[in-house]
C-alpha cells in the first residue's frame, strides 16, 4: 500500500511507538491505526482466523473497520484500520481493584482463546485494555501473533508486573498500592512487589510461584539471556500456566468497606443511595438542572457510590464517576455490574492531585486535564472538602472546573452544615472567605449562574452554572 | 532443551530470560498432574474400547429408569 504524504490533519499519537508492528494516529480527529509491513502476515492471519470475529462478538476486542490506502499516515503502510471510538481513555492507576482484576482476567481469557486457535498475545500490557462502562475491552489489535511451536509466553513477565503484582498488593497489603502503577508505568518490579507483600503470601501457591519465586528467579538468572531463549513450552503446559494464573487472579479479593467514604452513604446519610427516588429534593433539582444528556458526557466529581451518577446516566449521559476513595469507587463499580449498566465508568481520582502526564517526554500517558471531555460536571458535596479539607481557594476551585467543562452543577454547603462543622472542629478556622457570597464571587470570575435553587429541608444550595465565553 | 526459532516480537518486548526459564519450569510443574490425569483417562478409554462388544460404561444420565 502506498499512501500520500501525511495531510496536515494527521497527527501521530505520541504514546504509540513501542511496538514496531504499527502505530496510532488521528486523521481528521478520528483514531486510525497503520499496520507496518513487518506485521502484515500476522495481521492477515489474524483477520482470516475465526479468532478475530469471535473476540469481537464476545465484546472482548474493540471492533474495527478497514480503511483505504488514502487514509494511510505515510508510505510505509501494509494496512490501515479504524477502531471504534472510545469516549475516554483511562489508565490502570485510575481503576478500581475490581476493574484492574477484570482487565487481568480479560487478558488471560483472550490469551486462552488465542492459544486454542494457534495465536498468542505478544504483550500483556494493562494499557492495552480500556473500559466501556464497566466492561473491559482489548484495544490493541496488533497484539496477536501466530504462535511458534513450543514457544513460551513472551508476555508472562509483563502480565505479572502489570496485573498480578499490583492486584496482590492491593488485596493483601493496601488497596492504595494500586497507585504504584503511577510511578511504575511499565509495571511494578517483582522484587519491589515481593518486598512489600506480607510474608503469608509465600504460603499461597499462586502468589508464591508467580511472584515470590519468579522474583527470585529474576535475581538469580538476570544475566542468563541465552538460556531463556532456549526455553520450550508445549501448548498443554502453557495453557495450564495461563489457567493457573487465571485462578490466582480470580482468587484475589478485597472487601471495599471501612473507609470513611465507602460507608458515607449508609452510615451518615441513609437516603444517599436512594437519591433518585427523592424527587423534588436534591436529586430532583440535579435531574432538572443537568437536562437531557443525549449521549453527551458528564463527569461526576466526588461521585462516592454513584447516587447522582445514576441520575445523570438516567438522563442519557455517558458518565465518568471520580472519587478519591477506592472503596467507594469499588462499591460503585460492583453496583453497576450487578445492575448490568454500561453507561458509567467509576475511576479513582484525587481531584487535588489528579493524574499527571507521564512516560517518555511526559507524553505517553496524558494527564487528567488533557483528557477533559466533559460537557457537564457534577460537583455535589465536594467544594467544602476541597476548600476546607485541602485549603484550596474557592477561585482556584472554579478555575479548575472551567478547565474541565463548559457547564456545571455545584453544591454550596454552608458553614452551619454538620459536615463543615465537623471538618472545622479541632482546627483554627482560617476560612474567612468560605461564605456563600465568597462562593458567588469566585464562581463569577469564570461562570455565570443559570439557576440557584435551595435544597428542601437543608441549608445547602445548588447552582447551575455555565462558563463565560 | 534444543534451540527454538524465536518470533520477531521478542525484539519488541523483552520477555526476561529468567522469566522464560522460570515459566517453562513452572508450567511443567503445574501441568504435570493435569497431563498425568489425562494420560490415565486416555489409557482407561483405550482399555474400554478393547473390551468385548466395544462398549463404554454409560453415564448416569444414560440409564433407563427401571
Amino acid at each position: 500500500m502506498r499512501g500520500a504524504d501525511p495531510p496536515p490533519s494527521s497527527v501521530r499519537d505520541p504514546a504509540s511507538w513501542r511496538d514496531p508492528s504499527g502505530f496510532v494516529y488521528l486523521r481528521n480527529g478520528v483514531v486510525h491505526r497503520q499496520i507496518a509491513p513487518s506485521y502484515a502476515a500476522d495481521w492477515e492471519a489474524f483477520t482470516r482466523s475465526p479468532l478475530s470475529a469471535l473476540l469481537v462478538d464476545q465484546g472482548r476486542l474493540l471492533p474495527w473497520s478497514e480503511a483505504g490506502p488514502e487514509a494511510a499516515f505515510d508510505a510505509d503502510a501494509a494496512a490501515v484500520i479504524v477502531p471504534d471510538a472510545l469516549n475516554f481513555i483511562s489508565y490502570p492507576y485510575e481503576w478500581t481493584f475490581g476493574e484492574l482484576r477484570a482487565a487481568a482476567l480479560l487478558t488471560l481469557d483472550v490469551e486462552l482463546a488465542a492459544l486454542e486457535l494457534g495465536f498468542s498475545l505478544k504483550d500483556a500490557s494493562a494499557y492495552n485494555v480500556q473500559f466501556r462502562g464497566v466492561r473491559p475491552v482489548l484495544i490493541d489489535h496488533l497484539s496477536f501473533e501466530r504462535r511458534a511451536t513450543e514457544t513460551p509466553w513472551p508476555a508472562y513477565r509483563q502480565f505479572c508486573e502489570h496485573f498480578l503484582a499490583p492486584l496482590a498488593l492491593m488485596a493483601k497489603r493496601d488497596v492504595r498500592c494500586g497507585l504504584l502503577l503511577r510511578s511504575h508505568p511499565d509495571g511494578i518490579p517483582l522484587d519491589l512487589a515481593v518486598d512489600l507483600l506480607p510474608g503469608r503470601t509465600r504460603l499461597q501457591f499462586g502468589l508464591a510461584t508467580h511472584l515470590h519465586l519468579h522474583a527470585r528467579a529474576q535475581r538469580g538468572h538476570a544475566d542468563d539471556g541465552a538460556a531463556g531463549s532456549r526455553a520450550k513450552l508445549s501448548l498443554e503446559r502453557l495453557k495450564a500456566l495461563i489457567g493457573n494464573l487465571r485462578s490466582t487472579v480470580s482468587g484475589l479479593a478485597w472487601e471495599p468497606s471501612g473507609t470513611e467514604w465507602a460507608d458515607y452513604a449508609e452510615l451518615e446519610h441513609p437516603s444517599y443511595d436512594r437519591a433518585a427516588s427523592s424527587a423534588g429534593t436534591k436529586a430532583g433539582v440535579v435531574e432538572r438542572m443537568i437536562g437531557e444528556g443525549a449521549g453527551r458526557t458528564c463527569w461526576d466529581l466526588g461521585a462516592n457510590t454513584g447516587a447522582y451518577s445514576r441520575i445523570a446516566a438516567g438522563r442519557g449521559y455517558r458518565v465518568l464517576a471520580f472519587d478519591v476513595d477506592a472503596a467507594a469507587a469499588e462499591r460503585h463499580y460492583r453496583s453497576l455490574l450487578a445492575d448490568g449498566r454500561a453507561d458509567t465508568t467509576p475511576l479513582v481520582m484525587d481531584l487535588a492531585d489528579p493524574s499527571p502526564s507521564l512516560g517518555w517526554a511526559e507524553r505517553e500517558r496524558s494527564g487528567l486535564l488533557e483528557r477533559a471531555n466533559a460537557d457537564v460536571i457534577l460537583a455535589l458535596a465536594l467544594v467544602h472538602h476541597v476548600a476546607i479539607g485541602r485549603n484550596v481557594p474557592l477561585s482556584m476551585v472554579f478555575e479548575l472546573f472551567a478547565r474541565l467543562a463548559p457547564e456545571a452543577v455545584v453544591e454550596w454547603v454552608p458553614r452551619e452544615d454538620p459536615m463543615v462543622r465537623r471538618m472545622l472542629a479541632g482546627r483554627v478556622d482560617i476560612f474567612d472567605h468560605y461564605t456563600e457570597a465568597g462562593f458567588g464571587d469566585a464562581l463569577a470570575e469564570r461562570f455565570e449562574v443559570v439557576e440557584r435553587a435551595s435544597i428542601a429541608g437543608s441549608a445547602r444550595v445548588l447552582y447551575h452554572i455555565k462558563r463565560r465565553p | 532443551m534444543g534451540d527454538v526459532a524465536l518470533p520477531h516480537v521478542f525484539a519488541y518486548l523483552d520477555p526476561g530470560s529468567a522469566s522464560l526459564l522460570f515459566q517453562a519450569i513452572l508450567a511443567t510443574t503445574i501441568a504435570a498432574p493435569i497431563l498425568f490425569i489425562n494420560y490415565i483417562k486416555r489409557g482407561l478409554r483405550s482399555i474400554a474400547r478393547r473390551l468385548p462388544g466395544n462398549r463404554e460404561e454409560p453415564g448416569p444420565g444414560d440409564r433407563t429408569p427401571l
